[in-house]
């Protein structure tokens, strides 16, 4: 199997996962840094080229609200789940569960 | 350490779109300062040029970084794709198929073959080029405009089998009976009119008597002949009214013979003439010239329907 088949196929395994995630993690509010290093310590990695853009377009689609705020003397951009995003979130997950199930039963 | 830091941000805001650019920029250069800290508080000293360069590197060239901010362009959307490519394809082929008809005709009949078969060629590559683009900007302008297409939301499950765009479906797809009842019914008239069974005298309809010259007569044979094997083709289809290879590829040859007699014919001149004392006053009306016209606007148009099967044919043994 080539290698660059495989990478292609787990890069669209992760895709909808990596939302999934991002959406659960910003229950509590974070900025794009920390939001990374929290998804990394609980072990899903993201590089900041996938996590901002992806970050920017859940925003446009209402999912989250940001803001700017000065923190250790810098400013950052805060983000944190919107009230839509939260419905969105618990579909989500719902679907999650039951492919989750799914596949349990499958592989 | 500051500079290089700017210097990757200037890149990025560079490529950014301008409503976005201080924003994004702002982001992850706080982004990088957060990644240089946490190494630095690693390491207990400030980075090394070297050290700082990988850590950029690892962010990504701005080029690239500014590309994911961007929405996905593309001319073409997935939603019309499949129609456009196989459209484009069917095009291209057919295209294909007329300029190695013609080409071969050139080089069989022409006084300088080889300058009118390259410059046929030339000709060739330029309509080919036209009607590709032609097809991309209508299927851009559908994709852009996200104009339905009836084709996908009216189809009919049952109808799904035969015709132009089921050619990538079973390999066994049926032939429809009706069209080969057609199809031998038009070449049975052909066959008549050809050998002399229905006459073509009087077929002017004002009571002028025109007929095929002795122009015809190289072609007698070859469309008789073709005539028949057609025939004999469809009686089988008919009887096994499923596409099989063999058959694919014998319709295949029977209608480039059929495109090359037409092509030949349409460049024939004085294929026919009146039959003596029958003529009327050419000044008030000509009907050799009339029928002359009927004949060549006739075989263009059996010309390009052949052209398409041709191209339906190639399309569907290149599937196999």
């Amino acid at each position: 199997m080539p290698s660059d088949l495989i990478e292609k196929l787990r890069l669209e395994l992760r895709r909808g996962s990596l939302i999934l995630a991002v959406l659960a993690e910003l229950d509590v509010e974070h900025y794009g840094y920390t939001l990374r290093k929290s998804l990394a310590e609980l072990g899903l990695e993201i590089d900041e080229g996938t996590l901002y853009p992806l970050l920017r377009r859940l925003e446009s689609q209402g999912l989250l609200t940001s803001e700017w705020r000065e923190e250790d003397k810098r400013q950052k951009r805060f983000y944190r789940l919107s009230p839509e995003g939260g419905k969105v979130l618990e579909q989500l997950l719902h679907e999650w569960r039951t492919l989750n199930a799914a596949l349990d039963k499958i592989v | 350490m500051a500079g290089l830091i700017d210097q990757y941000l200037l890149q990025l805001k560079t490529y950014l779109p301008a409503k976005q650019r201080e924003d994004i920029a702002a982001e992850l250069g706080d982004s990088i300062l957060s990644s240089v800290g946490e190494r630095e508080r690693e390491l207990g000293r400030k980075l090394a040029d070297d050290e700082l360069v990988a850590l950029l590197k690892g962010f990504g060239h701005p080029l690239h970084v500014a590309g994911r901010y961007l929405p996905k362009q593309y001319l073409i959307g997935p939603g019309v794709f499949p129609l456009y490519w196989y459209t484009l394809q069917a095009v291209v082929i057919v295209v294909a198929v007329i300029a190695a008809i013609l080409g071969a005709i050139a080089l069989l009949t022409d006084a300088r073959p080889v300058q009118s078969f390259t410059q046929l060629l030339w000709d060739m590559f330029g309509v080919g080029l036209s009607a590709a683009a032609v097809v991309t900007l209508v299927f851009a302008v559908v994709d852009y405009h996200g104009f339905r297409l009836r084709l996908f939301e009216d189809y009919d499950p049952r109808k799904l089998d035969g015709g132009m765009l089921s050619l990538r479906a079973a390999p066994l797809s049926p032939i429809p009976r009706g069209d080969t009842i057609f199809e031998i019914a038009t070449l049975a008239i052909l066959f008549a009119w050809w050998i002399g069974w229905i006459d073509f005298v009087n077929m002017t309809g004002v009571g002028v008597a025109v007929r095929f010259s002795a122009a015809i007569e190289p072609f007698f044979w070859p469309v008789l002949a073709l005539c028949v094997i057609d025939i004999v083709r469809l009686g089988v289809d008919l009887v096994y009214a499923h596409r099989t290879l063999p058959r694919t590829i014998l319709r295949l040859f029977i209608n480039t013979a059929w495109l090359v007699l037409f092509v030949l014919l349409f460049r024939a001149d004085g294929l026919i003439e009146p039959v003596a004392g029958s003529l009327l006053d050419p000044a008030r009306f000509d009907p050799v010239t009339m029928m002359e016209r009927v004949f060549r606007v006739a075989l263009f148009g059996l010309g390009i329907v052949t052209a398409v099967l041709i191209a339906t044919d190639l399309v569907r043994i290149a599937r196999r």
